[in-house]
Formats: C-alpha cells, sequence, structure tokens
C-alpha cells in the first residue's frame, strides 16, 4: 500500500506518471511504438523513445489564444482522444489555455504567470490565431493586454513555441487581402526563440500531438522545412500522396461537380485543387482518426496549409502553373487556359447545356459567377 | 451511393489499385529480413501503418503472410495482436486502443517480440504483490485455530 502511494509522490517522469497510472511496462512499450509511428519514426527508435520517457519531465505548456476562431483547439480537442494521444497530452501540464482551463478573470491570468516564474526558461509556448498589430494592436486583447504584448511578454521565458494553425504560422485568415487589423504571424514578432509552424486550417490532430510527442522525448523540436513546419508531416505535397494520382497521370479528370468523371473518383485539379502546391499530412494520415480527406470525400484541396492560401485566386479555379512532367505542360495549358481564354463563353454555354442534361445542380461556372 | 463509387477507381477499365503493388518491396526485404535472421540472428522491425499502401496492398500483404501456430492477444490500453505468420520467425503486430481503433502496425522478424516477454518492471511490481498476498495468506494461517 505504501509503495504505491510513494510511486504517486515519486511520478516526476512520464514513465513513473504512466506506471502510477496503472499501466504495465507492456503498455508502456504499445504507448512508445504508436508515439514513433505518430512522429513518422522508424521503430527502431522505439527503445530510444521508451529511455526519454523514463527521464522525460512533464514540461510546462502556456497555451495563448490570440485572434483565432478556435478550430485549432476544437480540432485537437474532438479528435475521438485515442489512448495515446490522450496519454501524450497527459504529460504535459497545461498550465494555461482559454477553452479547457477552470479558472477565469484574474485567477487564470494569475495562475499563467505563477507558471511562466516557476518554470522560466523550460515551458513551451503553444500560439493559435494571428497577432493585430495595426493602432499598436488594440484589435485583439485579453485582460486588457494586447496580444501583441502578451506574446513578447511570455515568449521571453519560453523554450520554444509552437504556433499551430495557419493563422499563427503565416497570419491565415486575419491576414487576408485587405488585412485590416495589420495580422501577422508568430515568426515576425518573435525572432529569438525556436518556433515550429504547425499549419492548416485547422491542422490535422495527430500533427499536433505529434510536435509535442516529439519535444517530450527529445526535448527540442522536430526538423523543419523552409516554412518551419516539421518535415515528417508536411515533407511531401497532397499530390504526391494522393490515391487519385493515377488519374491525374493519365489525364482523367472531373469537368464539373457531380459528372461522370467526378462520380467514378477521377482527378480533381480542373475543378481547382491545390494538391500539387500544397504540403500537409492530408493524404497519408487523413482526417477523423483515417476516415477520409477532402480530395477523397470529392471536394478539391484548399491548400490550408500554405501562406496566403485565401488569396490564391478562386478555390474552383485551376492551379494555372502544372507541376510534375512538362511534357504535360501544352495539355494542361490548353486545359487550364481555355477556362480563361477566348473560347470560354461558348465551353461554358456547352458545358452548362450537357450539365442540365446531366442533372446536376451546380457547375464550376455558376460557382466562377458569383465568387 | 455516390460516396462508394467516387471512392473506388478501380472501376474504371485500365486503371486498378491493383497497379499500385506496394506490397512486393516489402516482401523482398522481409526475404532479406528472415535471411538476416536465421544466418545472424539480426532482428527487424516494418512500420506497415506509416507505408503509403492502399488498402488492398496491406490486404494482400496479409494473405500472402497468412497465419501460422501462435495467435497472442496482449490487454494492456486497449488490445493487441500478435500473430506468427505462416513463415516462422515473420510476426504480425496490431496495436489497438480502448476505443478499437489502430493505433501502430507492423511486423517484426524475430524469434519471439519483445513485447511479449514478461517485463523485468513487471516483474518487480509483481515480487511486491506476491510478497504482501503470501504474507497475508500467513497471517490468516496463524489466526485460525488448530483443530487437531
Amino acid at each position: 500500500m505504501g509503495s504505491f502511494i510513494e510511486e504517486k509522490l515519486r511520478a516526476v517522469t512520464v514513465a513513473d506518471r504512466l506506471r502510477a497510472e496503472g499501466v504495465s511496462r507492456r503498455g508502456f512499450l504499445k504507448f512508445c511504438a504508436a508515439t514513433a509511428s505518430l512522429m513518422a519514426l522508424s521503430p527502431a527508435m522505439v527503445p530510444t523513445i521508451a529511455r526519454a520517457m523514463e527521464n522525460a519531465r512533464r514540461p510546462s505548456v502556456i497555451w495563448l489564444s490570440f485572434q483565432e476562431c478556435t478550430g485549432c483547439t476544437e480540432s485537437l480537442t474532438r479528435s475521438h482522444s485515442p489512448s495515446v494521444e490522450s496519454l501524450i497530452l497527459e504529460q504535459v501540464s497545461l498550465d494555461y489555455h482559454h477553452t479547457l482551463q477552470v479558472a477565469s478573470g484574474e485567477a487564470a491570468e494569475h495562475a499563467r504567470e505563477v507558471a511562466m516564474n516557476e518554470n522560466h526558461g523550460k515551458y513551451l509556448l503553444v500560439v493559435d490565431g494571428s497577432i493585430p498589430t495595426r493602432d499598436g494592436g488594440v484589435y485583439s486583447t485579453i485582460a486588457g493586454i494586447s496580444n501583441l504584448d502578451m506574446l513578447k511578454e511570455v515568449a521571453e521565458g519560453a523554450a520554444a513555441i509552437i504556433a499551430v494553425g495557419s493563422c499563427a504560422a503565416f497570419g491565415g485568415i486575419p491576414h487576408a487581402r485587405p488585412n485590416p487589423t495589420g495580422a501577422v504571424p508568430v515568426s515576425d514578432i518573435i525572432t529569438d526563440k525556436p518556433i515550429v509552424n504547425v499549419s492548416g486550417c485547422p491542422p490535422i490532430p495527430t500533427v499536433i500531438t505529434g510536435v509535442l510527442a516529439h519535444f517530450l522525448t527529445f526535448s527540442k523540436l522536430p526538423d523543419l522545412d523552409g516554412l518551419g513546419r516539421p518535415l515528417a508531416f508536411y515533407g511531401q505535397s497532397i499530390h504526391d500522396r494522393c490515391y487519385r494520382r493515377p488519374f491525374y497521370d493519365k489525364g482523367l479528370f472531373a469537368e464539373s461537380f457531380d459528372d461522370e468523371g467526378a462520380r467514378k473518383g477521377w482527378c480533381l485539379y480542373r475543378l481547382g485543387c491545390k494538391g500539387p502546391a500544397t504540403y500537409n499530412a492530408c493524404a497519408t494520415t487523413k482526417w477523423n482518426e483515417g476516415t477520409s480527406f477532402p480530395i477523397e470525400a470529392g471536394h478539391p484541396c484548399l491548400g490550408c496549409s500554405e501562406p496566403d492560401f485565401w488569396d490564391m485566386g478562386s478555390f474552383y479555379r485551376a492551379l494555372s502553373i502544372p507541376t510534375g512532367d512538362t511534357t504535360r505542360t501544352l495539355v494542361y495549358g490548353i486545359g487550364a487556359g481555355a477556362v480563361v481564354g477566348a473560347g470560354a463563353t461558348a465551353m461554358a454555354r456547352s458545358r452548362k447545356a450537357s450539365a442540365k442534361a446531366a442533372h446536376y445542380k451546380v457547375t464550376v461556372d455558376d460557382l466562377e459567377k458569383s465568387s | 451511393m455516390m460516396t462508394a463509387e467516387a471512392g473506388n477507381p478501380s472501376q474504371h477499365p485500365g486503371i486498378s489499385l491493383q497497379d499500385r503493388g506496394n506490397d512486393l518491396p516489402v516482401l523482398h526485404e522481409l526475404c532479406h529480413a528472415l535471411t538476416a535472421l536465421h544466418l545472424e540472428g539480426t532482428e527487424t522491425v516494418i512500420d506497415i501503418k506509416s507505408l503509403p499502401f492502399g488498402e488492398s496492398d496491406e490486404h494482400r500483404l496479409g494473405k500472402a503472410l497468412g497465419t501460422g501456430e501462435v495467435e497472442a492477444v496482449l490487454h494492456a490500453l486497449g488490445e493487441s495482436r500478435i500473430t506468427e505468420t505462416a513463415f516462422p520467425g515473420i510476426w504480425w503486430i496490431e496495436h489497438r486502443n480502448e476505443q478499437g481503433e489502430v493505433i501502430a502496425k507492423s511486423i517484426e522478424v524475430t524469434r519471439i517480440p519483445g513485447i511479449l516477454k514478461s517485463q523485468q518492471a513487471d516483474i518487480a511490481a509483481a515480487r511486491r504483490r506476491l510478497e504482501s498476498l503470501v504474507q497475508l495468506t500467513d497471517q490468516v494461517d496463524e489466526s485460525t485455530p488448530i483443530d487437531n
């Protein structure tokens, strides 16, 4: 009996805590195997992860929500919390989070200050939402403090910063033209701390926990691409992992929503798919515990993990510069160019006529007219 | 239903998921791994969940490897199945969480997957528990009057 209580009191490392919660060593190894898979690491890394978890102390995490829609938090908490992810999340001490914390008002701000002081230099700062800078940053404030001031203050004692979502990573929706609040990403304000950009609108939940797991295991951030995104999840384009790629390669495209090609699951490039220019894990990791992703559901990729995706032209206009094999450029040039070229009206009319004959409600033309 | 049709490219003549064939390279890798195990005792682990498999790739791989003499179920943080395939030395491991979702899937080329062995930390805890149990039993015996 006494040893059980002693175990709980001594549970300062991640492994200790799991054992104190009744997780056997086998359960712990299962946890480490799933963590390795989550972080896209080789199974050979499992012993390393196990050792790291045995030595890792629970990091303090302060989550600041700025000019955001809370979609990133929703993505993280709405995932059905498979044991591994919730175990990972339980290994961090979440000391401040608007949506998840019980405290409010001054008590909440006090909790944040205590966490910052007690863990100075060691806490993880997570940010979602962009930071407005126009007019001294008055357009978003918490407890009377502008997001701009709060970010600078909290970043000062942070070990590293995770910018969750396209708003924190690149400015996101508030940053879209004409950007009335002067919204900027975290990396525009903080330049002297390591920052990971976990972009996406919202990001895939396992990507968020994967980055946390990496930090827990190695006490440092994962390898990043040129835009500061973890290579493990953003290293390949949607196009390169899309299951509809064989259709793209054979030139089989859906021409409008619900036409024959669309129903056969053909490539959505001509319907505006931004897959070739978008880097994310949607095509492999997918959404809702691996259920599906936009392209699989029949909708072209919006490119939501890229900077300025809102200002890339219509979501339903094909990318003007095709990637890949340049011998195909001429064919695609004709395909894409015809949409905006001189024959557009005639083509549109004939497509509309055949669309009517095929009994579907909305055509690309209708969408283009209204956009 | 539209989704079912749209999601099945194999309906188009000339295009089938069979064209992907990502299972064959893994089978080749397993040949090499099994040889290394047999001749050198080297173990290999392949993370199946992280490979760019289509559904039929994994299905074909599973069918090719089949099931052998041993099927073990592990109850820890949900259910896991550890099965020796029809090729001794090649084990298929599937970890599920408490909601039944697959959280890890791998093929291990080994004489016995590490997770099946009783773990030292668990044995240490078991010793403590067994010792308390034995002490309790002793106490009960001491307090029971001896009839004859």
